[in-house]
């Protein structure tokens, strides 16, 4: 009977679905960015990686793309924990036991485009400033938004992982037994300080790990809050891709799909790592 | 009792109420150093209660513990020494074995040789010697309870407070563990209040016993005591096995159909 | 303390969304006012009429959408048993984290060429089919979780009961599963709903969605119909909200949680 046996069909589908064009994109994107094939190409070809590989804004764009996920993912994870073991159980009653969920139907595109109306030189924040007198016009305000610190694309991330964060912890918190092993930590004499920092941190960001992880590598790739209101340079990873691909001329393109394939075996690299170490978790080694 | 006993534990006229209801009334006990008292209860008698506010981990309505001679009522639970283990061993997850046991030591700010000379004779006692680097999750019932002891008994503390530590073991676990716990803690010499529902547990560990019901909490004066005492369930304990060997020995007569 | 604590957290969460009401219905609002000096509610009139020109876009949102929910939860719960059977599913379930790793952008771009080979590019079909990709792989995450020791027995019980492999699925399997497919076709279609980058890359400027809209405006510096925009997009995930709150978060914490249903 076909529900007693390993069932091939059902392994395949995924093995298509997700496999097929996986593998169709990687040998695309490999083929045009060696010259194979392509409306312009002039032939088999390594200068479109030559020139990819010794352009400075590479390296500097995937840098940034890193930096920004990195610290939109600590800032929320730290203000996540933060309010967590402050509120506690306040955050599952009353107004805020909803309000938490807000953010969670804001998508990227609506979160770029709220940031820039919020802190933008001519955005609610500025207003505020200008009545208290704190600035004389919008251009006195701190430029947020487009700034080459990505500021408003961490905000912006921030405010949408935020939420995520608290939720996962509050849960974890709760599924870990955090607070039993907090208060068997003090019976063993350990401080306030001491609980927190060695028992319920630690507990709860590696039972979080397989979560983080995987946001990290979406902030990463991140696109339409970095198109939205990121700065002209340096541009995070993701935007970079799509000028070389759309907005020049089509000369260009094959340095798009050079990036698009450093990048994705970069990131395929990442997420196999995170793997073999949770595997390693799973198994009880260290 | 030969030589003189100081008095490990002393609780006096112990209220605790959760929510309005009362849950312990006037509990008061005695205990000397080194010995354990087996406190027997069913589920919702306060057991927990009585142990998480002896470890200072519930607030207390009136009432006065001294442990060791010296008030404890207004510590913190880190400053008690008294350690509470919980039904199930509750292991750090993030630890493994090795840095479980050496928690407490780490807290004190012991580290490198001290820590290694400290941790691995309790790791050989209590057999855990070639586990110290699993995790938790890697360990069976019986290994994360003796890691829970471990851990506790590494810092020395002037009294252990256990939670049914063994009903979650299968039997052949829970027999062991129990003569581990009474050899080492008899070598350690701390004194421990035991609590169970299980009156063969209480009679094998306890050298002092008493009778949690209700919120009221009734120690005996000795052994003899609770082996008397009907409400102790000992003698129905007894009528249970009585019944069954004279079943045993009626049934061959049966005629079989 | 906390009380204020949590005063300050519930205005910074209620302040980003009535911004967006408030710029939905200003005609004038130059700086510095902190509030706008004239209203309107002119487009929203006209969308509820149905001559606004966002009723397209809306439609064609809804359209995509829920196709992409209905196709992808209905094959990833049959596809997630499949891999959860597997000794190595784990290697499996990494492979549903793959379209993730890459970014919507670069499968995008590199799968337009193909796209355009098989006359998919520029056309609804496309889009959906590229975003279709990703919702497909979340469902495999989130449904795998529904598989265990538990359910495996059910299925020995109904077997043994007499029940053929089609009624154990309708029977005892998609009643069990109901509340976790409840949320993934929820899930599946808001991936779908909130995605720019396919939309942009495969669609090619021809298949016209709300966020697509919504950065045209903003372009243009129009923040009236832009957060006109927003709040279309955000209509379904509040609808969800306010149905169950477990619509929205289920999985897209990316961690195994336990379901309860």
């Amino acid at each position: 009977m076909r529900i007693h046996s390993p069932d091939a069909s059902s392994i395949v589908l995924p093995l298509l679905v997700i496999g097929g064009p996986m593998t169709l994109a990687g040998v695309f994107m490999l083929v045009y960015s060696l010259g194979g094939i392509g409306l312009l190409s002039p032939g088999w070809t390594l200068i479109h990686w030559r020139l990819v590989l010794s352009d400075p804004q590479t390296w500097i764009s995937l840098a940034y793309s890193a930096y920004v996920g990195a610290a939109s993912l600590a800032g929320s994870i730290v203000f996540a924990l933060a309010i967590v073991f402050s509120l506690g159980a306040l955050l599952r009653r009353g107004a805020l036991g909803t309000l938490i969920y807000l953010p969670l139907t804001i998508p990227p595109i609506v979160a770029g485009f709220l940031t820039a109306e919020l802190f933008g030189g001519a955005g609610l924040l500025s207003r505020v400033a200008y009545q208290l007198g704190w600035i004389a016009r919008p251009a006195d305000f701190p430029v947020l938004v487009y700034s080459r610190w990505g500021i408003g694309i961490i905000l912006a991330h921030f405010f949408l992982v935020t939420p995520f964060l608290v939720l996962l912890f509050d849960r974890l918190r709760r599924n870990e037994r955090v607070d039993a092993l907090m208060q068997l930590a003090q019976t063993l004499g350990a401080s306030r300080w001491q609980t927190l920092r060695r028992v319920a941190l630690p507990v709860m960001l590696c039972a979080a790990r397989p979560a983080l992880s995987v946001y990290l590598i979406v902030l990463i790739g991140a696109f339409e809050v970095p198109l939205l209101i990121g700065a002209q340079s340096p541009s995070m990873i993701s935007v970079l891709i799509w000028n070389r691909f759309a907005r020049f001329d089509l000369a260009t393109r094959p340095q798009a799909f050079v990036l698009t394939t450093l990048y994705t075996v970069i990131m395929v690299a990442a997420l196999l790592i995170v793997r073999r170490a949770r595997v390693g978790l799973d198994r009880g080694e260290r | 009792m030969a030589e003189p006993r100081g008095c490990a534990l002393q609780v006096e006229n112990l209220s605790v109420s959760l929510g309005g209801h009362a849950i312990l009334r006037n509990a008061g006990l005695v205990l000397q150093d080194g010995r354990t008292m087996a406190i027997i209860g069913q589920s919702g008698c306060g057991k927990t209660t009585l142990l998480k506010a002896i470890a200072g981990l519930l607030p207390v309505d009136s009432g006065r513990i001294t442990v060791a001679g010296r008030p404890i009522d207004s510590l913190p639970p880190r400053a008690r020494s008294a350690v509470y283990l919980y039904q199930e061993p509750l292991l750090f997850p993030h630890l493994d074995v090795f840095e479980n046991v050496a928690f407490g030591l780490r807290i004190r700010g012991i580290a490198g040789a001290e820590l290694q000379q400290r941790v691995r004779p309790m790791l050989e006692q209590l057999d855990l010697a070639a586990l110290a680097k699993r995790r938790p999750q890697a360990l069976s019932g019986g290994q994360r309870q003796r890691v829970a002891f471990g851990r506790a008994l590494i810092i020395e503390p002037a009294l252990l407070l256990l939670d049914e530590p063994f009903s979650n073991l299968d039997p052949e676990a829970r027999m062991g563990m129990q003569t581990l716990f009474k050899t080492v803690a008899g070598a350690h010499g701390i004194a421990s209040i035991f609590v169970t529902h299980d009156v063969k547990e209480a009679l094998l560990i306890g050298d002092a016993f008493g009778l949690l019901r209700g919120g009221q909490l009734h120690v005996y004066r000795d052994r003899a005591g609770f082996l008397a005492d009907p409400a102790s369930g000992v003698s129905r304990e007894a009528e249970f096995w009585r019944q069954v060997r004279s079943t045993e020995a009626e049934a061959p007569r049966q005629p079989e159909r | 303390m906390q009380r204020t604590l949590a005063g300050l957290l519930s205005l910074s969460l209620i302040v980003p969304v009535a911004l967006l009401v408030v710029l939905s219905l200003t005609r004038y609002w130059i700086f510095p006012d902190i509030f706008p000096a004239q209203w309107q509610i002119e487009q929203w009139q006209r969308l509820f009429q149905g001559g606004s020109d966002l009723v397209p876009a809306t439609m064609c949102s809804i359209g995509i959408a829920t196709g992409v929910a209905l196709t992808s939860t209905a094959l990833a719960f049959p596809a997630s048993r499949g891999i959860c059977r597997l000794r190595r599913r784990g290697a499996l379930l990494t492979l549903a984290h793959l379209p993730y790793a890459a970014s919507p952008v670069v499968l995008g771009a590199s799968l337009l060429y193909v796209f355009l080979r098989l006359h998919l590019a520029d056309s609804v079909a496309g889009v959906m089919l590229a975003q279709f990709v990703f919702a497909f792989a979340y469902g495999i995450i989130l449904l795998s979780s529904f598989w265990n020791t538990d359910v495996e027995s059910l299925i020995g019980v109904a077997a043994t009961l007499g029940a053929r492999p089609v009624q154990v699925w309708l029977r005892v399997l998609v009643p069990r599963a109901l509340p976790l497919l409840g949320i993934c076709l929820f899930q599946t279609f808001l991936i779908s709903w909130f995605d720019y980058a396919l939309v942009l890359l495969v669609g090619g400027g021809l298949v016209d969605t709300l966020t697509i809209r919504l950065f045209q405006y903003f372009e243009a510096g129009d923040a009236r119909l832009a957060a006109t925009c927003a709040l279309l997009l955000m209509a379904p995930p509040l609808l969800g909200l306010a149905l169950n709150q477990r619509l929205l978060t289920a999985g897209l914490l990316f961690q195994e949680i336990e379901h309860d249903g």
